[in-house]
């Protein structure tokens, strides 16, 4: 596993799950400060070829409006390439903003990395 | 628990490092109120959406961010020094709009922008 303390408080891990699937697990507060270091992150990953990603939410405390834009913009990238993204997200608050900004209908939102996997390919 | 008016005012740098110093500091406040769960996390989000523009529209000028507790509400406003209306309609705005009671915006005569926002106290947006 590749991990990448990417800045004061959020870390970003990266592992392959299967040949075509990447997973992106991120630690900590995704904000204004923090979003950028998701973003190179996940375009890195993007620039390894890797278009389809699991992204796992769920040791993430908070996420704000930078932080779906970041989101928006990675999904945007990989479906250049044919690819897509599914989330893991279990903490009320986050997925109460993905069902207000409506971004739960453009991305899967799922409980855990299997269960993201299946619907993923 | 604090059940009695009040009012202070928090300045930081325009920097978003200090968007979750505010985050902080407006959620300790709002633990104490007559608020849920829910409406904290709710006055979070919405206050760092509130600075993270006022960053951006301050040109990274201090920022300031003044708390009014009332009878029936937290009134939160976040004002910055930069020039124009600030008042576009993207994410972060929609964002506060669904999360608090009420949301307003107010020039501060060529002095900056100020966005207000209620949560008011034993119900839910």
């Amino acid at each position: 596993m590749d991990s990448k303390d990417v800045g004061m408080d959020i870390k970003v891990s990266v592992r392959d799950l299967t040949n075509s699937v990447a997973l992106a697990e991120v630690q900590g507060e995704i904000d204004v400060y923090t979003s950028p270091k998701v973003k190179e992150a996940l375009t890195e990953l993007i620039e390894k070829g890797k278009y389809n990603l699991v992204i796992g939410l769920e040791e993430v405390r908070y996420i704000d409006s930078t932080g779906l834009g970041v989101l928006i913009g990675t999904l945007k990238k990989v479906r250049e390439h044919n690819g897509t993204i599914a989330i893991i997200c279990n903490n009320p608050q986050i997925k109460k903003i993905f069902n207000i900004t409506g971004l739960v209908k453009i991305f899967g939102i799922y409980k855990n990395t299997d269960e993201a996997l299946k619907n993923l390919v | 628990m604090i059940d009695q008016q009040g009012h202070f005012v928090l300045k930081v740098p325009g920097n978003p490092k200090y968007v979750g110093v505010v985050r902080l500091a407006i959620s300790g406040l709002a633990c104490r109120l007559d608020l849920t769960y829910e409406d904290v996390e709710d006055i979070k989000l919405a206050v760092a959406e509130a600075c993270a523009k006022a960053i951006t529209h301050g040109n990274g000028q201090e920022i300031s961010i003044d708390c009014e507790i009332s009878d029936d509400c937290l009134n939160l406003s976040v004002s910055d020094k930069g020039t124009g209306p600030q008042d576009d309609e993207d994410l972060g705005i929609f964002l506060i709009r669904s999360l608090m009671d009420e949301v307003n915006f107010h020039l501060l005569n060529g002095q900056g922008c100020r966005l207000s926002m209620k949560k008011y106290f034993g119900k839910k947006a």
